[in-house]
């Protein structure tokens, strides 16, 4: 069975906007791949059908069944972390070996206070 | 199913492609004429007699094309019998290994399209089947924590294709029914310069056509007229052909032109065979109205599609350009300085709201005037009438918002303006506005800023938006009269969520501004502004 792992540098998992993702992915594959990659993207969940972009990513040349490899990647000024009662927008950091899709994934915060926007509750409004 | 219809189309088209294997050769005409078709069709057919050379010897035909069953226009016909006169040679075909089978003419080869019709079936079922059969892809087996989640969203240009050609359909559709009007009004046009002749009405009938659908009539006049210098016949009462429903009005025209009229009718001076009772415009063309409201649908919808295209499926501000690497963010990209909050015109909202009710009432009519007619011809249509209550509950409701819409366009109108083109979080910027019209009738007005989340997403067929408001600011409140123009600040919470725009997923930050009118439609406007993050 396939492992895919990415580890940050530090254990660092809060991020503000337009910071350096730095890290390690490493991988043990069934078989020789085509290709391996590091993505950082966000993706929606919640109630609506889910959206997601990936932002940045880093292809790895020549990879091998069973590999390390460093990378360094930029995170965009937004969007940040959310907690919303419809939408929760989430970020992670994916190592992708093609063929098959096989992944692992770090899930990081993007956020200017280390944590997901969460909304406060509005007040209720007097009948 | 797809593959019997196949096979029968096929089968006919195979008889179609074996006449062009068939001799050209000569045939000399020795009769021609027209004869009605007995049964419901009624339909006139060319009953030619030609003679010609095969197999060592001097054969008859009256074959004019194989398949041809006639035509419900007479002149169609009579233009045959002139055609192939009486003693002229023409060419012919024969057919090789049976000398005896024969014809005038061989079936356009274009009948062959129709093995499309059933070949879209069979495409649809192979495909069906394909799907439920073939082996599901990996990564839907796989855990999905060792599952890639991050994939290439689709591009602006394929969700822009997509709804294109949904909307295509709308304009090919209602582009293809309106051209049965069209194209008799062009005639009803052109016909203004043809000759005016005596006319005999020889047989008046309203005819009936029955289908598992119902019943529809047409008007049937076969009338005589000298053209060419022989005595020719038509059944063309005008140029808009086909039946519809509706007996009395067809009735009323047979009854005005009984057998043994003389009249006037109309004959095209390149054409004698081409004749027509009326020339005018009838009240039938108004019909076109609808097939051209679904062609202005379509035709809206794929400039609406285009128009998405070009910008992109995100407008400058959507947050979702943040998320890419390198880019600055739209806030850099974004124009400074003030800028005029755009809001919608009253009488495009009137406009609006009105096409609206008249496409909703308009599609539902339709079924609502053949449950009348089912209720007036004794018919109990219980389940139909059931049904139909809610649709035409809307209907009304899109009548009343049209009058709603025509009262709030008196209004006094609020012109906005916000200091910058966009706020970041724990920023600020002046709203600014201006009234127009008699700002007097205002009894209060109050603005506010909203932070809503919009998820939109799919169950069945449908397509759900939910919204959640997290966020309300108030901006400005007057609750006493109001001036004709005026400022405040607008300020977003620092530890608050920005604009964000994902496709199905959005965060909308909007300024409301509502002002109250007693006995009266409020004002009430809502414009998105841009919160950036800091």
């Amino acid at each position: 069975m396939s492992t895919l792992t990415v580890e940050l540098e530090g254990g660092k998992l809060a991020f503000r906007p337009g910071e350096e993702l730095r890290g390690r992915a490493s991988w043990t594959l069934d078989a020789d791949p085509e290709s391996v990659e590091v993505r950082v993207f966000w993706r929606t969940e919640g109630k609506g059908t889910q959206d997601t972009e990936i932002v940045d990513t880093v292809v790895f040349q020549s990879p091998g069944r069973q590999d390390k490899r460093d990378f360094k990647l930029r995170l965009p000024d937004g969007p940040y972390s959310f907690a919303g009662k419809l939408i929760a927008i989430l970020w992670s950091a994916e190592v992708v070996a093609e063929p098959g899709s096989e992944a692992g994934r770090q899930d990081i915060v993007v956020s200017p206070t280390g944590k997901p926007i969460e909304p406060p509750a509005l007040p209720e409004t007097p009948k | 199913m797809g593959c019997i219809f196949l096979a029968l189309t096929v089968q006919g088209s195979w008889r179609t492609i074996k006449t062009y294997s068939w001799e050209r050769t000569t045939c000399r005409m020795l009769d021609g004429f027209v004869t009605r078709a007995g049964g419901e069709s009624g339909d006139y057919e060319f009953r030619p007699r030609y003679s010609y050379e095969a197999g060592g010897r001097t054969r008859e035909g009256t074959t004019y094309k194989p398949g041809y069953s006639g035509s419900s226009q007479a002149g169609d016909a009579e233009a045959l019998v002139t055609r192939y006169a009486k003693g002229s040679v023409v060419p012919c075909y024969v057919s090789g290994s049976d000398p005896e089978k024969s014809a005038l003419e061989r079936p356009s080869l274009w009948a062959l399209l129709v093995v499309l019709f059933p070949l879209v079936f069979v495409a649809v079922g192979v495909g069906g089947l394909a799907f439920t059969w073939s082996p599901k892809p990996k990564e839907s087996e796989a855990d999905p924590q060792t599952r890639a989640l991050s994939r290439k969203s689709a591009s602006p240009m394929q969700a822009a294709g997509c709804l294109a050609a949904f909307f295509s359909v709308f304009f090919l559709f209602g582009l293809g029914f309106s051209l049965f009007f069209v194209l008799p009004a062009l005639k009803v046009v052109k016909a203004r310069a043809w000759r005016e002749v005596p006319c005999t009405v020889l047989e008046s009938n309203v005819r009936t056509h029955s289908d598992s659908d119902g019943s529809t009539y047409s008007v049937d006049i076969l009338y005589e007229y000298e053209a060419g210098g022989r005595m020719r016949r038509s059944n063309r009462y005008e140029f808009l052909g086909g039946s519809s429903g509706g007996h009395a009005p067809k009735e009323a025209i047979v009854a005005a032109n009984p057998p043994g009229t003389r009249r006037s009718c109309y004959v095209n001076p390149d054409n004698p065979d081409d004749a027509v009772m009326y020339r005018g415009l009838s009240k039938t063309y108004w019909v076109v109205l609808v097939p051209l409201l679904f062609a202005g649908v379509g035709l809206g919808g794929i400039i609406f599609a285009f128009r998405m295209r070009k910008g992109g499926a995100r407008k400058p501000g959507d947050a979702t350009s943040f998320a890419r690497a390198g880019s600055g963010g739209a806030a850099a990209s974004a124009p400074a300085g003030p800028m005029q909050l755009k809001t919608a015109h009253p009488v495009a909202r009137v406009f609006g709201m009105l096409f609206l009710a008249l496409f909703w009432n308009g599609i539902t009519g339709v079924f609502v005037w053949q449950m009348v007619k089912q209720w007036q011809t004794g018919g109990k249509p219980y389940f139909l009438t059931c049904f139909m209550v809610p649709f035409v509950l809307v209907g009304l409701l899109l009548i009343f918002g049209v009058f709603y819409q025509f009262l709030a366009a008196f209004n006094p109108r609020p012109s906005l303006t916000l200091s910058s083109s966009t706020v970041p979080l724990g920023g600020s910027a002046t709203l600014s506005w201006t009234f127009t019209g008699s700002v007097s009738r205002l009894s209060g007005m109050k603005v506010h800023l909203e932070g809503t989340e919009e998820a939109r997403y799919r169950r069945g067929t449908s397509t759900y938006t939910d919204h959640e408001t997290f966020a309300k600011i108030p901006v400005f409140e007057s609750p006493g009269g109001v001036a004709q123009s005026g400022s405040a600040e607008v300020r977003v919470p620092a530890d608050t969520m920005h604009s964000f725009s994902g496709g199905n997923n959005r965060i909308v930050w909007a300024l409301k501004l509502s002002g109250e009118i007693p006995k009266w439609p409020d004002v009430t406007e809502s414009v998105e502004i841009e919160v950036t993050p800091k």
